[in-house]
Order: structure tokens, then sequence, then C-alpha cells
């Protein structure tokens, strides 16, 4: 099907509605109206691969369909932009690895645990990337350090967990963390002494209550994710964010993102580079309430 | 919390306390929340006077907390005090509107402009007049905050005022309702704007109206404003040429003889704006680029390619440019990452293929440079030749074609598939050599059984039969697609064993193959075999069995079809009404009035649509029903279906719903009822 003058069925005001309320009931994703003619263009190589002839039935596919929620998932995958690379927006990195990561180390000496969250990874870059630095530090070994990521889209965990990437994966590389990749004929693998402190998992952030797994962490990255949600999916997820932080831990968000009229629960942390937020240390002791 | 603990807390040092203290305020039993929560809303920490403002809010009405709220804004001591009591005020709309208007007269003149905002704020026409009065005021500072908020309301009354302002001697006023009228999208006539142009100031504020003119005088204005310094000035510049072209092909024409005399000094601005725009500007930058013929527009193009971006004029922009883009394109897709690197290679095929007469050295480049990227290690650079080979491949490329089917991954396979569907046009022997014995399994097999289905003939058959028996779902769903497809009494009988396939997915392929498959005389097949699938544990299979039988007309199909709208699943329950619509069912009507009353919205929907095509007396009355549903996608229905009968009795129902709808997209389809109604009618 060509690129510039591809044809296909049209989707019409109402069926994108539909299939925009859907969708974001699912996974809190929102597209606004001038998003369909893009939703359009997306969608429709699902149809094709159904066999489906119009944007009703697709719609009626994922309403009733046995495999509807794995297609929902797949419509979500086809919807969002997954490419990310290592080491994205490293003014933020240089912040979490010259001053947060020895916070924490200072803060998590009794324990030596380190816990990190990567939410929504994608292909898993992002958490990779974390791993490097961790390691790169030098100053958490010995400790037990885990690196979650997960993601809606079942295949860039597939990805993500294969750690084999192309070239446009490294366009920021640093040439410092070279060494944490071996040549492998399908590609550069990460070093499985990196991978063996990285785990995914398969999570909807909207979840709340399946967001326990994650357990406890000490960060979390949520970088250009959170824009393509509304304002109440996002509180939701802000929400979830304040429960798996322990007191003190740090949330990073995208350089266009914030948590203004989503929520109070987290105060602001000038760091030399960047400003992070944080789930409060002090307080009542008991919750009361994130917003 | 008690509320001598609630007080103390209120005053704690520490900010999360308080900002604790402040989301129990809302629950407590206190008894005057006024002066805490004013206090609150002027707390040094942002963070408790956000969520005072939400329990403001939330108490306003209850505590009559408006009157100090107002005060809150007419104080002058402290500023988030006030910022905060205007935002509470803002959310609580119309309630703030009379004590607000009420205070107007009264203010300080320092404190009138915030009265003014935070009318603004309430978004209610009520406090239109006044704002009105007060842009015609002396204090220039009250009369802009008077234009900001005539901003926030809207309205024609507001628009009307605005445009006048345009005429004031005030530059703050006049600057205040360009950028007024901008936000609220009104379109200014030119003979308005042009007088403001000979500003500077006012000209860089009035690039957005002039997008909205549609006139070749505001299109050169606005590439003119391309060579301004500010950033900022040449995205607002180009977002406006991008507007002005999609109204009028004479703007663009101007624009595209303009944009190839600028000079590199104002390309390369535009370009950085390729770096830190948001989408719509790169949009609208990369348009321009191409206007001007830069090679740098199309890197920008590939990234929004890439994800399904692309502006409204590029196709015709690159067509323009001729054999000459191909090259660049192949060029630029080296230098490229991921899914942008894949786009620009496929753009170059694909308007090579669109030029009348690309020469040899074009053709020879673009084949070339795909048979090279079907081999890269990359799979979205693999998927952009698979795919433009269903323009390239020549008989040579079919082996390559198939051997990469066993290799890529699904979405490749899928590509290369297509292609040889239609290479087998052009060159059917190579084709039908290429997939001779190749094993129908996994992708390759979901990929090639269509293929091998074209080439026909008793090789073809058995490799399909073989097929069914795969391992993988998914390659017996292909092969019974596929044997839908050859057309014959064998291949229909082994589809129908596919109904009985452990898979309920191709169990449900089967029965929508047998829908559609007929006999030599044009009979359905297989119907009997539908008939029991009707009672499958599947839903899945039973809607697609509903469907089949729908298309195959059988009239047996009616009674089970009846049982499954009352009984069955909600997507079975749809699939069957369908059917029944189909089918012609004239005892439907029974049915369907049951269905109206339907848990799930999709059976209502077509319900309202069977409905329509019954000849029954009281059908408005039953389409009015759905006018009242709680989704309004099933109003949209009711809406058209009524205006489809039109009559007095629909024309009555539409008018009453559209007094009180509130969604857009049903009042439109109300509206649209209506003028159908009309003509109907012959009104119109």
């Amino acid at each position: 099907m060509p690129l510039l003058f591809e044809a296909g069925p049209k989707i019409q005001v109402e069926e994108f509605r539909l299939l925009r309320d859907l969708i974001n009931k699912f996974c809190g994703i929102y597209f606004a109206d001038d998003s369909m003619f893009i939703v359009e263009r997306r969608l429709r190589e699902r149809l094709s691969s159904l066999g489906l002839t119009d944007f009703t039935q697709y719609y009626h596919h994922l309403r009733y369909h046995p495999e509807a929620r794995a297609e929902l998932e797949r419509a979500v995958d086809v919807l969002t932009t997954n490419e990310t690379y290592f080491f994205r927006e490293d003014y933020q990195l240089r912040a979490f690895c010259d001053e947060v990561l020895p916070r924490l180390k200072q803060e998590r000496e009794a324990s030596k645990r380190l816990a990190l969250w990567s939410a929504g990874c994608s292909t898993g870059e992002e958490v990779y990337t974390l791993a490097m630095l961790v390691v790169h530090t030098g100053l958490f070994d010995g400790w037990d350090v885990r690196i979650f990521g997960n993601d809606i889209s079942r295949r860039v965990l597939g990805t993500a967990r294969r750690a084999t990437y192309g070239a446009s994966s490294f366009r920021a590389m640093l040439p410092e963390y070279q060494r944490y990749f071996v040549d492998t004929p399908q590609g550069r693998q990460v070093h499985p002494s990196i991978r063996a402190l990285c785990h995914f998992g398969h999570l909807n952030l909207l979840d709340g209550s399946r967001a326990a797994i994650v357990g406890r962490v000490d960060a979390i990255f949520c970088r250009n994710v959170l824009i393509y949600f509304d304002l109440e999916s996002r509180r939701r997820v802000i929400d979830t964010f304040y429960e798996r932080l322990v007191p003190g831990g740090y949330l990073f968000l995208g350089h266009s993102e914030s948590l203004l009229n989503a929520s109070t629960a987290f105060e602001l942390v000038h760091l030399s580079t960047d400003l992070v937020y944080r789930r409060p240390a002090a307080g009542l002791g008991k919750r009361g309430g994130t917003r | 919390m008690m509320p001598a603990e609630l007080d103390q807390a209120l005053r704690d040092p520490d900010a999360e306390v308080r900002r604790r203290a402040v989301i129990e305020l809302a629950r407590s039993a206190t008894a005057d929340v006024t002066t805490p929560v004013v206090t609150a809303l002027g707390d040094e920490d942002w963070r408790v006077r956000k969520e005072a403002v939400r329990v403001a809010v939330t108490l306003a009405e209850r505590a009559g907390l408006v009157p100090a709220l107002v005060a809150a804004i007419c104080q002058g001591n402290n500023v988030g005090l006030r910022n905060s009591a205007l935002e509470a005020l803002g959310e609580l709309g119309r309630l703030s509107t009379e004590p607000l208007l009420e205070a107007l007269d009264s203010a300080r003149p320092e404190a009138r402009k915030f009265i003014l905002a935070a009318l603004g704020d309430t978004r209610d026409p009520r406090a239109v007049p006044a704002l009105v009065a007060s842009t015609r005021g002396d204090d220039a500072n009250e009369a802009t905050a008077a234009i900001d908020a005539l901003a926030r309301i809207g309205g024609s009354d507001a628009e009307a005022a605005l445009r006048e302002c345009l005429k004031s001697s005030g530059p703050f006023q006049r600057m205040g309702a360009i950028d007024a009228l901008v936000r609220l999208g009104t379109v200014v006539p030119w003979d308005e704007l042009s007088p403001l142009l000979a500003d500077r100031l006012l000209r860089r504020v009035a690039l957005p109206l002039l997008g909205r003119t549609g006139r070749p005088e505001a299109a050169t204005a606005l590439v003119d404003a391309l060579a301004e310094p500010s950033a900022h000035v040449v995205a607002v510049a180009a977002l406006a040429l991008a507007k002005i072209q999609e109204s009028s092909p004479a703007c663009r024409d101007v624009i595209a003889q303009r944009m190839r005399a600028t000079s590199p000094h104002e390309r390369a601005r535009l370009v950085e704006r390729l770096e830190d725009g948001d989408l719509p500007t790169r949009q609208a930058v990369v348009d321009l680029l191409l206007l001007a013929r830069d090679s740098r527009a199309l890197e920008g193009l590939a990234e929004l390619a890439a994800q399904n971006a692309f502006p409204p004029g590029a196709v015709d922009a690159l067509r323009a440019w001729g054999d000459e883009v191909v090259e660049s394109l192949i060029s630029v897709h080296l230098g490229l990452h991921g899914s942008a690197r894949g786009a620009a290679l496929e753009m170059a095929a694909d308007m090579a293929a669109a030029a009348p007469n690309p020469s040899r050295a074009v053709v020879e480049s673009v084949r070339a440079a795909l048979r090279t990227a079907l081999d890269d290690p990359e799979t979205s650079i693999q998927l952009a030749a698979a795919r433009s080979m269903s323009l390239w491949a020549e008989g040579e490329d079919a082996k390559r074609l198939v051997a990469l089917t066993q290799r890529g991954e699904l979405e490749v396979a899928a590509a290369c598939g297509e292609a040889l569907s239609l290479l087998m046009v052009r060159h059917p022997e190579a084709v039908a050599r290429a997939v001779d014995g190749v094993a129908l399994e996994g992708a390759a097999g979901v990929a090639l059984a269509p293929v091998v289905a074209r080439v026909g003939g008793p090789k073809a058959l058995e490799a399909l039969q073989t097929a069914l028996s795969a391992g993988d779902p998914e390659t017996r769903k292909a092969a019974v697609e596929a044997l839908a497809s050859v057309g014959d009494r064998a291949a229909a009988e082994l589809i129908e064993f596919a109904l009985a396939d452990e898979s309920f997915g191709v169990q449900s392929v089967a029965a929508r193959a047998l829908g559609r498959f007929r006999d030599s005389q044009g009979r359905p097949v297989g119907t009997d075999a539908l008939l029991l699938a009707l009672a499958s544990d599947s839903p899945a299979v039973q809607a697609a069995a509903a469907r089949a039988l729908g298309e195959a007309g059988d009239g047996r199909a009616v009674e089970p079809l009846r049982e499954l709208v009352r009984a069955g699943d909600p997507g079975v329950a749809v699939a069957a009404m369908e059917a029944l619509r189909a089918l012609h069912d004239p005892t439907l009507a029974d049915v369907l009035v049951e269905a109206l009353g339907h848990a799930d919205d999709e059976v209502v929907k077509q319900s309202l649509r069977a409905i329509r095509e019954t000849d029954h007396p009281r059908t408005e009355a039953r389409l009015s029903v759905g006018l009242e549903h709680a989704a309004w996608h099933v109003r949209v229905v009711a809406a058209r279906l009524l205006g489809e009968i039109g009559g007095e009795a629909a024309r009555a129902a539409l008018e009453a719903r559209l007094e009180v709808e509130k969604d857009d997209l049903v009042s439109a389809a109300i509206r649209e009822a209506l003028d159908a109604d009309a003509l109907v009618r012959g009104d119109a």
C-alpha cells in the first residue's frame, strides 16, 4: 500500500469519537478532534489485517470480539509513537546521575536496595539507560538494584526483552557507555550484566491495583507518556505513582510535562539542570489524599 | 480531625502538613470555613494554595464563600491570595457573576481590572455588557482587561465589540483586541485589518487573522513576516500561511512564487523551526520549504510521514518539484533513522511511480534502492521497501519477496504478499515459480496463501488444503480466506470443515467466507453448516454465522436469529439484527420494540435502523425514542433516520430535541435532518 497515495476506508466523525472514547477508557490516551486523520491512517492497517471494511466494523470488533482486549492493545500500539533511543533527554539523566543517585545512595544505605520504574518504557531503551547509569556511577556495587519497565504493548515489550537494537536507538549514545553492549548478527545487544538488572512487565498504567506488582520504588521515569492522556486519566496515573514511590522518591516527567492542575501531592525539587517532582518525605504520617 | 487539630495543622510550618489539613477542611464539620480557606488561598506554598482553590470551589455555595473571594481579589497585599481567588471564582462560573458585577461599581480603580478578569473567567454572557462598557473607558489597563475578558466569553456581541476596538486610538486596546479576535477564531475582513499593518507591533500580533482572510495581499504580508527576527513570529506566520493556502488556491500560487524567491537565510530560519516547532508548525514549515523546493524539507517531511502527519499540500508540492525530488529523497533516506528513513524511501518510490514519464535513471535508481532495502537489517526499512515493491517489483523480484516472507516479521511478510499478488498481474509465471513448493506456515503462510490461490490449479488447492492443517491458526485463517477466493465446490467443502476447527478464530473466518461463497449458479453454499454455527459456544462465531446467513439470504435463519436478538450476547444481537434486516424479515417489528430497550447502545442503533425500514404507523414515534437515549451516538442515528422519513411528527420531535441538546455532533445531525426534512417536503 503506497504511502503517499494510499486509499482505504475513511473514518466518519462519529466513528472517530466512538473509537477515541473506547481507547481513552481502556488506557487513558486521548485523541483530540484534530487527530482524526492520523487515527484514520494508523488504524487502517488494523482493519486490513482483520479483513474489515469500515471503522464501524472495527469498533464492533473492539467492543464484542472475544479477542477485543488484545486488539485494543494492538490499536494503542499503532496509534502511539513508540520510537525512543538510549540517553534520551540527557540533561535530565545527568541531573539524575549527578544529584539524585548520590542522594538515594545516602538515604538507602541501610537497606542497600535501589528500585527504579520506567513507566511506559516502550522498546526498553530507557530501562537499559537507567541500568547503565546506575552501574556506571559505581555507587551501588553490591546493592540489590532493580529496574522495572512496563508498557501496554506486548510487541514493544518483546523488543525490550530481546535487548537488541538497530542504529536508530543509538542516535544520542554516549561513547563511555558503549562498553555495555555486545555486537550480534541481529544488531547491538545490551550486555547480560545490565540486562540482569532489568525486568519488564505488561501493565496498563490506568490499572492502579495491578501496579502493585512494581512494588515500592525510589524513582519513576514517565517521560512523554502522560502528554497523551486526558486530565482525569493523568490524575489516576499520578495517584498510582504516588502510591508506588517511597516517601522522598522522585518522579521524572518529560521536559514539556508538569503536574500543574493534576496533583498537588508532589513537591518540586530544583536540581542544577532540571526540575523534578518528589513525594514529600515529611507529613502527618498517614495518607490524606494525593490531590 | 478535630477542629482544634485542624486549626493547628493549617498553621504548621511544614507545607505538606498544611496541604493535607486543607484537604481535611473540605470534610470537616468546622462551622466557619471562610477564614481558614482564605488563609490557605494566600499560603506561601503553591501546593497548599492549589488545594485551597479546590476546597473553595467545593464549599463556596454551601458556605457562602463568594463575597470573601471577591474581597480577596480586591485586596492588594497578597498576590498569591488574589490569584488563587481569581482561579476559584473562574471555576465557580455563573455563581460568581452577580457578586462580581456588584463589586465592579464600587471597587477601587486598581481592583477593577481584577474584577474584569474574573468576569471573563466566569465565561458568563451576562457579563458582556459591563465588559463592553469598560472597553470604552479612559483607563487603558482597565480597557485591556475588559478586552481580554471578552475573548474568554466570546459570542457575537463580544466579537462585534472587539472589532470596534480595532478602530480605537489606543495601541494597547487595539493590540488586545487583535489578540482576542485571534483567540476567538474570528474571521476579520481584510479591509478592517489592512490599516493596522503599518504598525509593526500590531502586524505581528495580527498574523493569524491575516491567515483567515483568504486574500493574496494577506498572503504576501505573511511571507514578508518570515523575515522577522523572532522565531515565534516566523512560526506564527508559517501557520497562518498554511491556513490561507487551504482556503485559496490563488494564495497558494502567490506563496509558491514568493517562497522560491526567499533568501537562504530566511529558509534557514524556517529549517530551525523543524527542530523546535510543534506538529502543526512543522507541517506548515515543511509545506513552505517544499514550495521553495528546498531539499531540507524532505527530511522534515519524512519525519512527519513516519508519524502519518503529512502536511495537506505536500503531495502537490512534491509533484510540482518533478523527477529531481525522487533522487533527493533516495539520498535523504540514507541519513535518517528508523521509520523516517523508511518513509523517505517509500515517498521516493511513490513519487517516481506517480511521475508521468520518469527517466530511465530514476527508475533504475528506485529499484536499486528498494532491492538494497529489502535486505536491510531494520524491519521498518524492509517494510517500506516491501510496500513499495507493490508498485516496482519485476519478475526477477518474485523470489526475493518470497524469501523475505520466510524471514521477515508478520507485517513485512504481509507487504511482500501484497506485492506478489500485484506482480501476478504482470508476471504470473515468475510468481508461480517463486511460490511453487513453498511451505505455507507462519508469517509466510499468512502472506502467501492468497498468492497461491491466485496462481490456481490443482497444486494450489493442494497447498491450501495442507495449510488448513498448519499448526498456526493464523495460517489456517489465511488458507480459508484464500480458498474462498478459489470459488469451486471442493474449496467450499474445505471451508465447511474449517467450521469445526479447534480455533474459534478460524471458525469465524470460515463462517464469514461461507457467507460470501456462491456456487457456479450463484447460489449460496454451506447454509446448513452456518445454521449449526449459530449455536456455537463462541459469540464471535455466532456473530459471523449470523451475518453470513444474512448475506446468504436463507429464510430458515429467521427464527434462530430472532432468538439471538432477544437472548444473545450484545455483539451477537447486533449481528443478528443486521442479518434480519438483510433478510427483510416481515415480522421483525415486535422484536424491535423490545430491542429498543436493550442495555447495549449498538443493539439499540441497529433496532432503530430496522424500524426505519418497517412500514409501521408509529415509526416516527418509535424513532423519536432514540432521540432521548443517553448515548450521543444513538441520538445521532435517530436524528438521521427521522430526517430521512420527514413529515410533521419527525420535524416536531427533532425541533424539540434541538432545544435541549448539548452535544455538538447530535445538534449538527439534528440540523442536517431538519434540512433534509425540509427538502423532502419541498420547503427549501
